[in-house]
């Protein structure tokens, strides 16, 4: 069949294809606020359970976790960029955290990577760093023991049986039949965004049309690993484009970041861009295909493992981290400059991804932009300086702030009201840049009160009063120029005295 | 008495050293986690200031990493040549200026000196190496500190209009866009040439090895070591080496591109301009009534020992005596 502008694909497989790459969306950008928790939570200088030599191991794990977090951003912006690619709104919605994703489950897992043994859950939790977070992020980024057993890599056997693991090993079905409630550290199941009905309306499509099958033990478009929900994604992918029109969206609507930092964000048009990035997602991660030695997030993850086992093997009194709390709840939070602390992170990043829908949803290149710059005001606050200016310093701020809960420090919950989720789910609402100028003004202000407080009082010891003064106030005045530069940036452009001649 | 027209033209050079957080980190970074720079645990923090001279020997002894000194560098950007209308001189003023030590000094809170601000792209771009060099508070010195026979000092401000105003308060980045570098190349020449490193690939190589030579070294006098004090110390040098090794590897050709960078500035200071010429060695006057022009480059950023080379100008009207 010839492809053309109005042999648009078929509604039920395209619907499926929306909604399997949110579902990859949400997976992306849930193990990134795990990631960043645990990177917020290691120290930041050598104490009593964290000597110097130590320390300098402390420093290279939270580089790797940093970077494994900003690839999953990178992830993430990759699967707008699809989404894009075939004229589908941005999606950077999330459910809150604790969950359990069924593609986690001990019987998916077993069944999704035939697995010899059930291994347990892998639940999404906020954790402050130490052995078993490792473990469990290691398990995150697992290939197959197949895969593994081939390579001759190293096996996290943890990630492989469910002995001796904190976390119940269940299946969905035991969850919704309320078989599996009573078992300890179980967590919500997470909605899925693929309703049966449409996989079943799909499923007898795809057989109508003659489209391949997966190759799964159930031979069912439902994926159940995160493997399998790529490898859909990639089907769909090659199927729709194979028979009709399914690159709809702009292709000078595609966000592009020049390479650096370990992230590559490139535009993505066809079926070849398309796999391309289907391919650097599995192989940054799991390092599937990749070239020997890869360091891929798993072995970045597995060799931090290794070491901190020997550390704490060596000095069993070392601890990497800062007692912030097992997923972190406001109401939890005593000490009112934490809990403001606390409220104005989500609120920060809440903002985030509202400036990155906004983003998604209507981009334009700087070169092709005339007044109104929207396009240019969010990107040049979206990239860059949202999240290494405000909200990681704010996040290690509170990491040094008691909570008064009895016994921690303040992590952030990266919680989502209704209403924020309901907004992230209407792009449109968000084209505005009085929206974006208010909520930064507010976050401006609210900084500006609290760089008013007695901190010797808020803070975990009396050495960290400095510290939490001098982030404090630079993260305010980061706060204030970032307002003035969106101002400016909408009304002129790019700045261009920013903009060096080589 | 007509208006000097001629410039005397003060030519510098040397190393200085930065202990600058890189982005992705925060500008503020005191330890340097996700940057390409970092502070050793040994070190002190990292404070961004650029640092053209260091009198501090224990400073110096805690933080300026080996092999910096068996490379033969010495951290200091000194009056190397002097020019006179555009010839080279050969007057007294010449005498009187080479060997000056150039100090870049003032503050930028919460930094105890100048640095360069950009603020992860707020101020300026740490994306186009568009940096602010804030304050810019240019001195020349000879002599000893605190008791120079000649000073000449140069203030350049970013609002003239308002001098107190921080860069984080000024709304209009025209204001200090003059301030901003002129030009900057990823590839130049001259600073390769300028510490003789054409290949930032086996430049860092050749750095691992030797430290891996240290650590095994340090690793042969740990296993002799019985004192737990001493144990300790060697741990901790290990860990240092381990991370920085570490750090090369992680970051690559973001460590070894930046050997080849240059960043150049160009301006004509707007601020108070000084001479302090206790014992008349200049034998000639400078009028401090004109703006001076400034041009200089900052470059071949060695982002392991947190060093690089400055070179540049200060050009005074200048008219000798007689």
């Amino acid at each position: 069949m010839a492809s053309d502008a109005t042999n648009t694909p078929p509604p039920i497989l395209l619907n499926l294809l929306v909604r399997l790459l949110r579902e990859a969306a949400e997976i992306e950008q849930q193990l990134m606020i795990q990631y960043l928790y645990a990177a917020f939570s290691m120290k930041k200088r050598p104490d009593e359970t964290c000597t110097p030599a130590q320390y300098e191991a402390v420093r290279r794990w939270q580089s790797t976790v940093y970077m494994v977090a900003r690839q999953e951003m990178e992830h993430l912006a990759l699967v707008n960029g699809m989404l894009s690619a075939i004229g589908a709104e941005p999606f950077f919605d999330r459910q809150n955290i604790p969950l359990q994703f069924s593609y986690y489950l001990g019987r998916n897992l077993k069944e999704g990577k035939l697995l010899p043994d059930q291994p347990c859950d892998i639940p999404f939790l906020f954790e402050r760093f130490n052995l078993p977070v490792i473990e469990r992020f290691v398990c995150f980024e697992s290939p197959s023991l197949a895969t593994l057993q081939a390579s001759g890599d190293r096996i996290p056997v943890w990630c492989f049986s469910c002995e001796g693991q904190p976390y119940p090993s269940t299946s969905a079905g035991e969850r919704l039949r309320g078989e599996a409630r009573d078992r300890p550290l179980l967590f919500p199941l997470a909605g899925s965004r693929i309703p049966d009905e449409l996989l079943a309306a799909a499923q007898e499509e795809m057989a109508r049309l003659g489209g391949p099958v997966r190759s799964s033990p159930s031979d069912t478009l439902k994926p159940g690993t995160i493997q399998e929900l790529y490898d859909q994604v990639e089907l769909l992918f090659r199927f729709l484009s194979s028979r009709w029109n399914l690159y709809t969206g702009n292709p000078n609507s595609q966000v592009f970041v020049p390479v650096e930092y370990q992230i590559n964000i490139f535009p993505i048009t066809d079926l070849p861009s398309t796999l391309q990035a289907l391919r650097l997602i599995v192989e940054e991660g799991e390092g599937i295909d990749a070239p020997p030695d890869y360091q891929s997030h798993f072995i970045r993850f597995y060799d931090v493992h290794d070491q901190l086992v020997a550390l704490l093997a060596a000095d069993p009194r070392f601890d990497p981290s800062l007692p912030v709390p097992f997923n972190p709840s406001g109401d939890a939070i005593r000490n009112p400059f934490a809990r403001e602390l606390f409220d104005l992170f989500n609120y920060t990043y809440a903002t985030l991804l509202f400036l990155l829908t906004a983003l998604y949803a209507d981009f334009e290149p700087q070169a092709s932009q005339s007044y109104p710059f929207f396009s240019s005001a969010l990107q040049e606050n979206a990239f860059g300086p949202m999240m290494t200016m405000l909200l990681r310093p704010l996040a290690e701020i509170m990491a040094y702030t008691v909570s008064d809960d009895g016994g921690h420090t303040t992590g952030p919950s990266f919680e989502l009201s209704d209403a924020d989720r309901a907004l992230l789910n209407e792009p449109s609402k968000l084209g505005n840049i009085e929206l974006f100028l208010g909520r930064l003004d507010e976050i401006t202000v609210r900084l500006g009160r609290l760089t008013g407080t007695d901190l010797a009082a808020v803070a975990r010891g009396a050495g960290d009063v400095p510290f939490l003064d001098r982030q404090l106030r630079f993260v305010y005045e980061s706060a204030t120029a970032m307002t003035n530069n969106m101002r400016r940036i909408y009304q002129l452009g790019q700045l261009p005295q920013f903009v060096v001649a080589p | 008495m007509t208006t000097i027209a001629k410039l005397l033209e003060i030519q510098f050079q040397g190393y200085f050293m930065c202990r600058i957080a890189t982005d992705p980190d925060p500008t503020n970074e005191q330890r340097g986690v996700s940057g390409y720079t970092m502070a050793l645990v040994g070190e002190d923090p990292l404070d961004q200031v650029i640092r053209t001279q260091i009198e501090d020997p224990e400073f110096l002894e805690r933080n300026l990493r080996p092999p910096a000194r068996e490379m033969g560098i010495r951290v200091g950007v000194d009056v190397n040549d002097v020019l006179f209308d555009g010839q080279p001189y050969f007057g007294p003023a010449r005498d009187a200026l080479v060997g000056a030590r150039l100090y870049l000094e003032g503050t930028n809170p919460p930094f105890p000196g100048p640095t360069y601000d950009s603020r992860n792209n707020i101020v300026g771009s740490d994306d186009n190496m568009a940096f602010v060099v804030n304050p810019f508070q240019l001195a020349l010195r000879q002599g000893p500190a605190g008791d120079e026979s000649l000073l000449i000092t140069a203030e350049d401000y970013l609002n003239p209009v308002k001098p107190e105003q921080k860069i984080w308060e000024i709304e209009d980045p025209e204001t200090y866009a003059r301030r901003l570098p002129v030009t900057f190349s990823s590839s130049s020449t001259p600073a390769q040439a300028a510490i003789r490193a054409f290949d930032g690939a086996v430049y860092f190589q050749d750095r691992v090895k030797y430290l891996r030579k240290l650590i095994a070294e340090l690793e042969l006098r740990r296993a002799e070591a019985s004192d737990p004090e001493v144990i300790t110390d060697l741990d901790t040098g290990l860990a240092e080496l381990n991370t920085r090794i570490w750090q090369i590897d992680f970051w690559a050709s973001r460590i070894e591109t930046k050997l080849a960078f240059q960043l150049t500035y160009s301006f004509n200071v707007n601020g108070p301009q000084r001479v302090v010429d206790r014992t008349g060695s200049l034998q000639g006057e400078i009028d401090c009534g004109q703006p001076w022009p400034v041009s200089f480059w900052f470059g071949s950023w060695d982002g392991d020992l947190l060093i690089g080379w400055m070179q540049g100008s200060l050009s005074v009207p200048f008219r000798p005596a007689g």
